[in-house]
């Protein structure tokens, strides 16, 4: 999980159900610029966000032999931040079934790889309405909570198939 | 963040304008021009952003921010981020396999 899906997750309310439900799990420079450096400029959720990763998500700390950087071109490495380059490294390096991001940038550079896999938070509300983890009630809530921070599109496909009972 | 002297030669109209903003909050001149260029550097990082050119992380790092004030930015100033329907759409099957 990138700070991106991390933080947009939270704002949802939905990031402990997710976490406690998948084992999830970040890098430290996602830590950082999530927790630390949100702290120092006292962001409320960054505090949140702190008491949710020491009980429900494991800190990672990548290998120093790990190489998987290389496989990125240099001009899209460039329009990275370290938090999406450590949490790209550590895909590969715990072997993990997905990415959650909702970074345009970052999911368009792994998209070119095929063995890489993604969802965003919308995907993570939605799929939690539909398997009954969190109630309409809930997924709407938690939508509307980040709704300026999602494409409009995106917001209000996801809320229409909600309403509708897709 | 760093900073480092560059030659730049600065319409009169700005300099006035930074003038302007200096006796207006009471800084110097040059702490004003700064100033302007930083917000002129965040509309166009938030641009970037929004556009796919630039992840938020990326754009905090060059702002020397945090990625929390990207988004308080992005919501001020109303510009979209996030994920484009494509990439929503591609991520629901994925979501739907690991979610359990």
């Amino acid at each position: 999980m990138d700070s991106d899906g991390l933080i947009k997750l939270q704002k949802a309310g939905v990031l402990k159900l997710m976490a406690s439900r998948c084992e999830c799990i970040i890098p430290e420079a996602v830590y950082k610029e999530s927790v630390e450096d949100g702290k120092r400029g006292l962001y409320e959720d960054a505090f949140l966000i702190e008491e949710i990763v020491e009980e429900d998500i494991k800190k990672i700390k990548v290998s120093d032999q790990n190489e998987e950087l290389k496989k990125i071109d240099e001009g899209k490495l460039e329009s990275l931040g370290e938090g999406e380059k450590e949490v790209f490294q550590l895909y590969f390096q715990v072997k993990a079934d997905a990415i959650i991001s909702d970074d345009r940038a970052f999911l368009s550079t792994i998209d070119r790889f095929r063995n890489v896999e993604y969802f965003t938070p919308c995907n993570t509300i939605y799929i939690m309405y539909k398997k009954g983890m969190i109630t309409k009630k809930v997924s709407l809530m938690g939508l509307n909570q980040i709704k300026d921070l999602v494409r409009t599109d995106v917001y209000e496909k996801v809320v229409k198939k909600i309403k509708g009972g897709e | 963040m760093g900073t480092e002297p560059y030659p730049l030669r600065i319409p009169t109209n700005l300099l006035k304008l930074a003038e302007a903003r200096s006796s207006e909050e009471h800084i110097d001149k040059s702490t004003a021009l700064r100033q302007l260029m930083y917000k002129g550097a965040e509309d166009y990082i938030l641009e970037l952003i929004s556009k796919g050119r630039l992840s938020v992380s990326r754009g905090a790092e060059l702002l020397d921010t945090s990625v929390h004030e990207i988004y308080r930015l992005s919501k001020k100033k109303g510009v979209e981020i996030g994920a484009t329907m494509d990439q929503y759409e591609k991520g629901e099957k994925t979501a739907e396999e690991v979610i359990r």
